[in-house]
């Protein structure tokens, strides 16, 4: 330690002290806190799509209607993919905070790029499997009633809309990777 | 006294002042600040089961308080815009003028500049302002010593041009 620069600096909360090791013991740190809460949304949303589609299912076959029950089945499974994914990627291991900090600001970026930049394969794509295979069996289930021409009618805006929003959120997340990515770049570039 | 609660009682000893400046200096929040230090005293507690002299305690100790630091920062929804150390030509005015006339100027405008300032370059800041030497700060951060010193000349002339502070001429070389 050489020569401090601000005297002031130095001077401020010169008495300081660390928190007593019984206390953080006993508290989780907000970190694993953060990460539990997230958890706890992402399943009960995933549980609540699991408890709509199933009763869906369970009602399709109840009154026989056996494309319907298909189509509730398909979201079930595809809500459950999705589930078990975001359940695997967040139990990857916790940063070090022991590493230099260019190598933990790089590890930070690149987790948050490799999740954002995959998110249509392992997110959107089994949610549209099951939401688009679920309009496919309607489409059919209704053609069968009215013909197609009335079954397209009543589905068309339904999956031009989704169509959208998932075009949407797979561009915002791989724009989000991109800026990620730019600054994955400029850290390269200072070592 | 176990290795870990050894090792956490030292480096309480000789660096709790400088991990609360660090925790002021980046959170401008006084309760969430304080919040941050306990983190980063949690998380140094956490990492000392994991020491085995892979560096020095002291690189250590910052090397966790700083990247806690930093993970602190960027989850924050808002913040103030960040501005390379190389595109600052002045010290910020002091946001908050009561706190200013409160805890003195000099500090005040500061850790303004050191909010202001992106990854690495506030935590360059942040080291040469507790008197650390080039080639410490370039083990805590990981920048090679040459861009360390890049950043201390540029931190220090900004600093000798608004204060009147001898030491600055012969610190962190």
């Amino acid at each position: 330690m050489t020569q401090l620069p601000i005297p002031e600096w130095a001077a401020a909360v010169a008495d300081a002290e660390f928190t007593d090791p019984a206390l953080i013991q006993k508290r989780a740190s907000k970190f694993e806190r953060t990460i539990k809460r997230r958890n706890i949304l992402e399943y009960a949303a995933g549980a609540l799509c699991v408890v709509l589609f199933g009763a869906l299912a369970i009602g399709g076959v109840m009154k026989s209607e056996y494309l319907f029950a298909a189509g509730g089945a398909l979201c079930v499974v595809c809500t459950g993919i999705v589930i078990w994914q975001l359940h695997a990627r967040g139990s990857y291991r916790l940063p070090l905070p022991e590493e230099s900090c260019l190598d933990h600001l790089r590890s930070q970026y690149q987790r948050q790029y490799d999740a954002l930049h995959s998110v249509p394969v392992w997110y959107l794509g089994p949610l549209a499997v099951g939401v688009f295979g679920f309009y496919a069996l309607m489409i059919v289930q209704f053609t069968q009633i009215g013909g197609l021409g009335k079954a397209l009618e009543g589905t068309w805006k339904p999956i031009v809309a989704t169509t959208a929003f998932f075009i949407f959120v797979g561009w915002l997340n791989r724009f989000a990777a991109r800026k990620l990515k730019d600054k994955i770049d400029q850290i390269d570039a200072l070592v | 006294m176990s290795k870990q609660a050894d090792l956490y009682a030292n480096a309480g000893e000789q660096f709790a002042a400088s991990l609360a400046r660090l925790a002021r200096a980046v959170e401008r929040d006084a309760d969430k600040a304080r919040d941050l230090e306990q983190e980063i005293h949690a998380a140094l507690w956490a990492s000392f089961a994991r020491f085995e002299g892979q560096c020095a305690l002291k690189t250590w100790v910052y090397r966790v308080a700083h990247n806690v630091a930093a993970d602190h920062v960027s989850k924050a929804v808002r913040g103030p815009k960040r501005v390379a150390l190389e595109e600052i030509d002045e010290l910020p005015s002091p946001s908050n003028p009561e706190r200013a006339a409160g805890e003195s100027l000099v500090l005040a405008q500061v850790r303004d500049l050191i909010r202001q300032l992106p990854f690495p370059d506030s935590q360059v800041m942040l080291l040469w302002l507790e008197g650390e030497t080039t080639k410490a700060i370039a083990e805590v951060t990981g920048l090679t010593p040459s861009a360390v010193g890049v950043r201390v000349h540029r931190i220090k002339a900004l600093m000798t041009a608004h204060f009147d502070t001898p030491a600055l001429q012969g610190a962190s070389s």
